[in-house]
């Protein structure tokens, strides 16, 4: 049993400059998993609710699950847990590539950072031993020539890399920690590491990864890849046109439905999507794709080397969040643009949603006259569909100049800051800025985006039902229901660590199959969505001791305005609709009427006697 | 002549589930450096495809002072692991760099065709593997 686990954690301690492993028991990998479930359960339990998210007190934890290394497909994620600056809450965030199998192969489940390094350093984990290395001379260097660095140090073949750049040392709230262009990116992850001075780390397993019963997990393994066979066959299939453009191959038909965010908002169509879509950018720049570890989608768009006004620029993506968020949230219909500032985010190591909608917020005061025109302190306007302005604008957050310090704090620090009424139109909930969607045109994101633990996220929501109109877009009745199963669902996938793509095809079943092969364990369906329940109700119980409550779980005003645009047959979003679908929630949930889980749910999921 | 795996890098997703395939049919677990084909990235160029070219008149073989290599039916050569002494002459000898030491284990590692069933290639959704001569 467990053959596909390590059982162990590394613990590096920054502060004291010590490294140790410590066992990780029977009972509880059996209850926990792996991935988001481990670092939940390990972040609850030691990292205080009162915690500075940028202070020596908060921790980070590294985690890979049963699958990871394995060759079931779409489990090549690594999770990252820990107290986000941005929201004060605890965070998990992703990364694909191949970082997940290097950690694996380490025979380590879970890597945890704690304390904060005197000066600048990184991590070498390889055959050799742990090492936390001086690196004074990689300080402000981007993400890349970081990997390049720690690479070159380590000498040892099948090192994989995560790291920050520039706003990460800067502390911006919003800045990713980057795995070989994979972003860790929503929370303010690579401000942590920046806090600790940690740069980068840099991993190289050598270990093997077994199975419990290597001829159920074969027949297992056999059964998902045909189940995602059969979807990629398809000509319809969304995984499929992934594949072939990216994840922008859906703008056309998302700007097509008026679900587009556009101009901040005040629009849901961009006239100008399809020349920012991922049909054309995969068309006018070579593009190749490169798939995770073990994938058949294969979603990563790698492009040569393209020469910009801006100059050269060689980058992966972008994905289709940031051809909103940059995109046509800025008004900005420019593909080269947004290839520069893709290529900003990831040598910076900065979140693309959070970005854009930092600058399309500073845009939008700049309409509305709360801040000048000249805001940027130099010829650049501070206008909508500028796209100058949005390249300059991502350097001075980076840096944390002039009005790019205010930006870096985020729009709900930022709208505080500048005042002016900004706060009721600042895109954010629990201070994270919106990913693409509106929930003023979709109620599964309406309802997401005010109970999401993370704040205003969509990797927990029922888009692709509500896009395609399989339920109705505007339609309260059973979505709060569906969210909530949602959340359960993609949460207990996370403890595998699963992609968030494979929901989209996978039954449940299948990836039961897939762990008890793997562990040796008998979870049955029941059991596995349960997990994802318990790991929300934990984090909804951290969050409410770090005082985020129930009155956080609430929309921007400018939520309950109607777009310019709006569809005349479409039902705009109503306060009262919003109130109903948030206490159907909560009843869902189990919660009072406050949003607290009553002690009653909390004995039916484990967490309290 | 003798059947061998061909990879054309040119449609390589790089998702390596030929490597962890490789592995699993060789040594029964999930490791990379355990697999006969290796692929290498070099981006944003293609990636390199580090493995046994199955030569005609191969240099590995009588390198092995310990009669680890062996011809198998299908003209492949395999590394009989019982019998491997870690002593890399193998790869000393190989001028294809198609053979190579396994960290862990300190075996011989190298492409053997799975004795012409080449179990790569059923995990090769992306068509960058095939068989040639």
């Amino acid at each position: 049993m467990f053959e596909c686990y390590g059982k162990k954690l590394l613990r590096v301690d920054l502060s004291t400059r010590s490294v140790s492993e410590e066992p990780l028991s029977k009972q509880f990998i059996e209850r926990w998993v792996g991935g988001m479930g481990f670092g939940t359960k390990l972040f609850i339990d030691e990292v205080p609710a009162a915690a500075d998210p940028l202070g020596p007190d908060n921790k980070i934890y590294i985690s890979v699950g049963p699958l990871t290394g394995t060759l079931a497909p779409l489990f090549a994620q690594t999770c990252i847990v820990t107290k986000s600056p941005l929201t004060g809450g605890i965070i998990n965030t992703y990364a694909g590539g191949h970082l997940g199998g290097s950690i694996k192969a380490t025979g380590y489940d879970v890597i945890a950072i704690e304390g904060q390094a005197e000066g600048l350093v990184y991590v070498l984990i390889t055959p050799a031993g742990v090492r936390i290395v001086d690196c004074p001379e990689l300080a402000g260097v981007s993400v890349r020539a970081a990997e390049e660095a720690v690479q070159k140090a380590a000498k040892t073949e099948d090192l994989h890399t995560l790291g920050i750049g520039l706003a990460g040392e800067n502390c911006v709230r919003y800045a990713s920690v980057i795995s070989e262009t994979r972003a860790f990116g929503r929370g303010g992850v690579g401000a942590v590491f920046g806090s600790k001075n940690l740069k980068a780390i840099g991993i190289a397993g050598i270990g093997d990864v077994g199975v419990a019963d290597p001829e159920g997990f074969r027949s297992a393994v056999s059964a998902a890849y045909k189940t995602f066979a059969e979807d990629l066959a398809q000509p319809w299939s969304l995984l499929g046109s992934f594949g072939r453009v990216g994840t922008g191959s859906g703008m056309g038909l998302i700007n097509e439905k008026h679900a587009l965010a556009t101009k901040h908002h005040h629009l849901t169509r961009f006239e100008e999507a399809e020349q920012i879509g991922g049909q054309a950018i995969a068309e006018q720049y070579p593009t190749r794709p490169i798939a995770c570890l073990g994938c058949q989608v294969h979603c990563g768009m790698l492009h040569k080397p393209v020469n910009t006004k801006w100059g050269e620029v060689w980058t992966r993506g972008p994905e289709y969040e940031t051809t909103y968020s940059l995109g046509s949230l800025c008004l900005n219909d420019d593909p080269e643009m947004l290839l520069k500032a893709n290529d900003q985010a990831e040598e910076y190591g900065m979140d693309t949603l959070s970005l854009g909608v930092s600058v399309a917020f500073a845009m939008e005061c700049a309409e509305r006259g709360i801040l000048p025109r000249d805001a940027l302190g130099d010829d650049h306007v501070l206008e909508f569909g500028n796209p100058d302005t949005t390249i300059r604008l991502i350097d001075m957050i980076a840096r944390r100049e002039g009005l790019g310090d205010t930006l870096a704090d985020g729009v709900r620090r930022a709208s505080q800051h500048i005042g002016g009424g900004s706060e009721a139109f600042a895109l954010q909930v629990k201070g994270m800025e919106f990913a693409a969607w509106m929930p003023e045109r979709m109620r599964g994101i309406a309802v997401t985006f005010a109970t999401s633990n993370r704040g205003a996220c969509h990797k927990r929501a029922p888009i692709g039902m509500e896009l395609m109109e399989v339920i109705p877009m505007d339609g309260i009745e059973g979505r709060a229901a569906l969210v909530a199963g949602i959340q359960n669902h993609v949460n207990a996938i996370f403890a595998l660590v699963a992609c968030r793509f494979a929901e989209f095809v996978l039954p449940v079943q299948q990836f039961v199959d897939l762990l008890n092969a793997a562990t040796g364990m008998a979870y049955t369906e029941e059991q596995f969505l349960q997990l994802g329940e318990a790991i929300w109700n934990m984090e909804r119980l951290y969050n409410l001791e770090a005082g985020i409550d129930g009155s956080e779980d609430r929309l921007p005003d400018v939520c309950f305005e109607v777009p310019g645009d709006f569809p005349p047959e479409a039902k705009p979003l109503t306060r009262e609709d919003f109130a109903t679908l948030l206490s159907d929630y909560y009843a869902v949930r189990g919660w009072d009427k406050e949003g607290r889980p009553t002690p009653e749910r909390l004995a039916e999921l484990g967490l309290r006697d | 002549m003798v059947q061998r795996l061909i990879v054309t890098v040119e449609k390589c997703t790089e998702c390596r589930a030929c490597e962890l395939t490789c592995s699993l049919e060789h040594f029964g677990v999930f490791n990379p450096r355990k697999s006969g084909v290796r692929i290498v990235s070099n981006w944003p160029e293609l990636a390199r495809a580090r493995l046994c070219i199955q030569c005609e008149d191969p240099e590995c073989l009588p390198a092995c002072p310990a009669e680890a290599l062996v011809l198998t039916q299908s003209g492949s050569i395999m590394v009989l692991h019982e019998l491997c002494t870690s002593c890399e002459s193998c790869v000393d000898a190989c001028p294809y760099d198609g053979i190579w030491m396994d960290p862990l284990s300190e075996l011989a590692v190298k492409c053997d065709t799975c004795d012409g069933q080449f179990a790569c290639l059923a995990v090769c959704t992306a068509g960058a593997l095939s068989i040639g001569e």
